[in-house]
């Protein structure tokens, strides 16, 4: 499993060094995602109401932690779910679930090393306007938001391996479940506050982990006086959310691996 | 219908590519793939071009069937110039460029044909019937394809639907690329019988590329070798086989571990044999080395090959003096680099 | 006209072989334009909701023509025709690739019907109000149809250039993005703040969209609405032009000489 996240590992790297365009356009998308809501936000109303409504001090602090939140997420799932996508076009597919390790650990493996280079490039991204905006204190909240992503990560990383099982006996070649992305970013609030949406939208988001990244990237921005204790709180949900989901991906990966090698896999 | 179903005179093209040297310098490189290919293709024949691949094959395909505009030369299909009467070319041409490509995933082989003939212009119940009649002829609808999605085909069943589509039109005149590329050997049979009884039974001039000499020694009534974009050879197969006249192929077949690349074992053979007429391949759990012998040099050769095999590592498993085969003119006229041996060139 | 029937026949049939990549790609666009719906109007203050809710509907509605067009036409021609041959084929059908292009819009419709009145009810529940859809439903339908040719065209455009070289996606998103917010198309120009008027006006749809909103709800447009009418119907018509002469020139001449992108050579 190491051996795997290994050449993973370095299978990204490489990646970032020979797509230096996608590599670009990865460190703009944060801001590309802040300017859209704030330029709109801007024009139509603003930042103060902004600020007053999500309980904030800084809409473009609170707004580029969010954002690079809402990428990692976006990232760690159309990475695990796609490597089963990307290796059927690249009709490796049935060479990697004939290997002796286990499908649910293949998957994880291969998320791990995303989990961790996603958020370091985007956290890198916001870093100039984060100095800009709050100084040196400003980072240190931002390494803290970077850890706290990547404790969110984790149960991320079991949802995109169900996700990621699910393309294994539904054959299309384009990722049908990647609208499971914005779903769970809108259900979280990444640049509202949950209590907008209906109600049902409001019972899902609470078993979603990056409503809890979410919530503690407010934390953070906030600086309140019961920031510490709120966080710990948020940490816990995302810590045991990270075991609950993980577990449920290796009971559920294994029954469709079955069914799917059952079926035939290509 | 009279003269030459197709004519090709002085084919020449030259692309331009680009090399990276470093990071941001480009240099600038032409490649010239066509030097002045010439040839006829008749009216009920079976017309093979044969050809390493990079020798300029698809290059003359893509010219013939105007999807390229050569820089220098002309062709004519069906008596219709390439360069003035593009339309009037395609209406008389069925082309397969690539077994595996060119159709739609989602679509089946039968909506895929039915795509395509309305494209050609055909309608209604001419159309389905067309469809059925070109789906029997290939074989699919024997083996249940017919309504199959495409992507769910196999590469035989891809390469059959290639050329029912190219017949949709019933278009007098076939070119197809590498066909056979890929098939089972069931399948390729199959293709190779089909491509004959229409050239003999519908007098239709069908023009084929391969680099199976096997293939082409079977169904071609003459052959072209083409060879760095040059045409090296051309004519029947039997008189082909008489540039090798006075010839002989000694073929040696050796195994071992390959210690080096299979064209470096080649060269050195050449090299301490002083044979130029030679080529190494991988054949079922070896190597096989044809050579071409001058007649009575046939003995001294052969020992020779078999110290320097032994020497090498090598365990040589058998020897054996044949006919010459269309391999062996392939193998003197392309390690003639095309020169001399050329009758049309 | 001949190769009406069955060009539409092929992209009704495909639209159908892909349903499911259909209804999730109209939910990945619903979701991600409500999170950024939502997070944009959070800075509006709340008894000018029920004005700015016609203006963000049909921005996000003439958006997704867009950036529906863009992908559906210039990606799938990049990604799709063009990888797999499909160039070559049709040429020796005598049928051109501009046409087999421009029956997308089959594709783009069907998309486009399927995302805008789930549209309409986002923005209405955002706003908390059922605001009409048009006053002048003639100039609305003007807008809307001079900005769908300049979609297509410009579409159209980057597939002539895909034929030669390579096209990154991720420019195509980002070019898609700031159009949306800069270009006019979000905002009426006129609330724009000052040297970005002047960028807007560059932009070609910005007067599609005056003349739209001019029509959703009668908004003046920055410039007099008989300049924008007649700006909007030569730029659509120009666009065309030249996407139509590039494509001639590619097809009959320099695919000719130089053959097609990624398509083998030798």
């Amino acid at each position: 499993m190491i051996d795997i996240a290994r050449a993973e590992f370095f299978a990204n790297l490489y990646w970032m060094k020979n797509n230096k365009g996608l590599l670009v356009a990865m460190v703009l998308w944060p801001y590309i995602m802040v300017a859209l809501v704030m330029g709109l936000g801007y024009i139509f109303g603003s930042p103060e109401i902004y600020a007053a409504r999500m309980g904030v001090r800084n809409p473009v602090l609170f707004m580029l932690s969010a954002s690079v939140v809402a990428m990692s997420s976006v990232t760690i799932i159309d990475t695990v779910a796609g490597y089963t996508l990307y290796n059927r076009w690249l009709g490796t597919l049935n060479y990697i679930l004939l290997t002796p390790i286990r499908t649910p650990r293949l998957l994880i493996a291969a998320g791990l090393p995303t989990a961790l280079f996603s958020p370091a490039v985007t956290v890198s991204s916001v870093m100039p306007a984060v100095l800009y905006f709050e100084g040196l204190s400003g980072l240190v909240n931002l390494v803290l938001i970077y850890f706290i992503i990547i404790l969110g990560m984790v149960p991320l990383l079991g949802i995109s391996v169900i996700a990621a099982s699910l393309l294994l006996i539904v054959k299309e070649e384009s990722n049908i479940i990647n609208s499971l992305v914005p779903f769970l970013l809108l259900v979280s609030g990444v640049f509202y506050p949950v209590g907008i949406l209906p109600h049902a939208l409001q019972l899902v988001a609470r078993a979603v982990p990056v409503k809890y990244v979410v919530d503690a990237a407010k934390l953070v921005s906030a600086l309140s006086t019961e920031t510490g204790a709120a966080l710990f709180t948020v940490l816990y949900i995302l810590a045991l959310m990270g075991v609950t989901y993980n577990l449920a991906a290796f009971l559920f990966v294994g029954r469709v691996d079955a069914k799917a090698k059952a079926k035939g896999v290509d | 219908m009279s003269g030459a179903a197709i004519k090709a005179e002085g084919l020449v093209k030259r692309y331009v590519t680009w090399a990276r040297r470093g990071f941001f310098r480009k240099e600038k490189q032409i490649v010239e793939a066509l030097k002045g290919v010439s040839f006829d293709v008749v009216w009920g024949e079976v017309f093979g071009l044969l050809g390493p691949n990079g020798a300029g094959k698809t290059t003359t395909v893509k010219i013939i069937s105007t999807l390229l505009l050569p820089d220098d030369g002309n062709a004519w299909v069906a008596g219709y110039s390439v360069l003035d009467n593009p339309v009037e070319v395609r209406d008389r041409i069925g082309v397969v460029l690539s077994v595996e490509r060119g159709f739609f995933w989602k679509l089946t082989g039968r909506e895929n044909l039915r795509y395509f003939a309305m494209l050609r212009g055909l309608r209604g119940p001419e159309l389905e019937r067309r469809i059925d009649e070109v789906l029997e002829t290939v074989g699919l609808k024997q083996l249940k394809g017919a309504d199959k999605l495409y992507e769910e085909y196999s590469l035989g069943m891809k390469a059959r639907l290639a050329l029912a589509r190219a017949m949709l039109h019933d278009p007098p005149i076939l070119i197809l690329d590498e066909p056979t590329l890929g098939l089972d050997p069931p399948s390729a049979r199959e293709m190779r019988e089909l491509l004959v009884r229409m050239a003999r039974r519908e007098g239709k001039a069908v023009m084929v590329t391969t680099h199976n000499m096997f293939e082409a020694e079977m169904i071609c009534d003459r052959v072209a070798i083409i060879s760095e974009g040059r045409i090296a050879a051309i004519g029947t197969v039997l008189e082909l086989k008489k540039l090798v006249a006075g010839e002989v192929p000694v073929v040696v077949k050796f195994s071992g571990m390959l210690g080096d690349s299979l064209s470096r074992v080649e060269e050195r053979l050449k090299h301490r044999l002083e044979i130029s007429k030679l080529h190494v391949s991988e054949t079922d759990g070896g190597f096989t080395a044809r050579i071409l012998v001058e007649a009575g040099l046939e003995e001294r050769v052969v020992a020779r090959t078999i110290d320097i095999l032994t020497g090498m590592g090598f365990s040589v498993l058998r020897v054996e003096v044949a006919e010459p085969s269309l391999e062996d003119v392939f193998i003197a006229v392309t390690r003639r680099g095309g020169q001399g041996a050329s009758k049309d060139d | 006209m001949s190769r009406l029937r069955p060009i539409v026949y092929l992209h009704l049939l495909r639209t159908w072989r892909y349903k499911y990549s259909f209804l999730n790609s109209t939910l990945n666009i619903t979701f991600w334009i409500a999170i950024f719906i939502l997070g944009a109007l959070l800075f509006v203050p709340k008894e000018e909701l029920p004005t700015t809710g016609p203006y963000v509907f049909w921005g996000v509605t003439l958006w997704n023509i867009i950036s529906t067009s863009v992908w559906y036409i210039a990606g799938w021609s990049i990604w799709f025709f063009v990888s797999l041959g499909l160039v070559e084929d049709h040429m020796l059908h005598n049928t051109r690739t501009l046409h087999v292009l421009a029956g997308r819009l089959v594709t783009i419709a069907t998309q486009i019907a399927m995302v805008t009145p789930l549209m309409y009810l986002l923005v209405s529940y955002a706003t908390g109000t059922r605001f009409p859809l048009a006053t002048k439903p003639l100039f609305l339908l003007y807008g809307l149809g001079t900005a769908t040719v300049m979609a297509v065209s410009y579409s159209l455009i980057l597939s002539a250039i895909s034929l030669r070289t390579g096209v990154p996606g991720p420019l195509i998103d980002i070019t898609n993005f700031l159009i949306f917010i800069v270009g006019g198309v979000a905002v009426p120009v006129s609330m724009l703040p000052g040297p970005l008027k002047t960028v807007a006006i560059a932009v070609p749809y910005s007067h599609a969209a005056e003349v739209m909103r001019y029509g959703a709800a009668g908004l003046e447009p920055y410039l007099p609405l008989g300049t924008e009418i007649i700006l909007s119907g030569v730029i659509a018509a120009a666009m065309a032009a030249v996407a139509y002469v590039l494509f001639s020139y590619l097809e009959n001449k320099y695919i000719r000489i130089h053959g097609v992108r990624g398509v083998g050579r030798m």
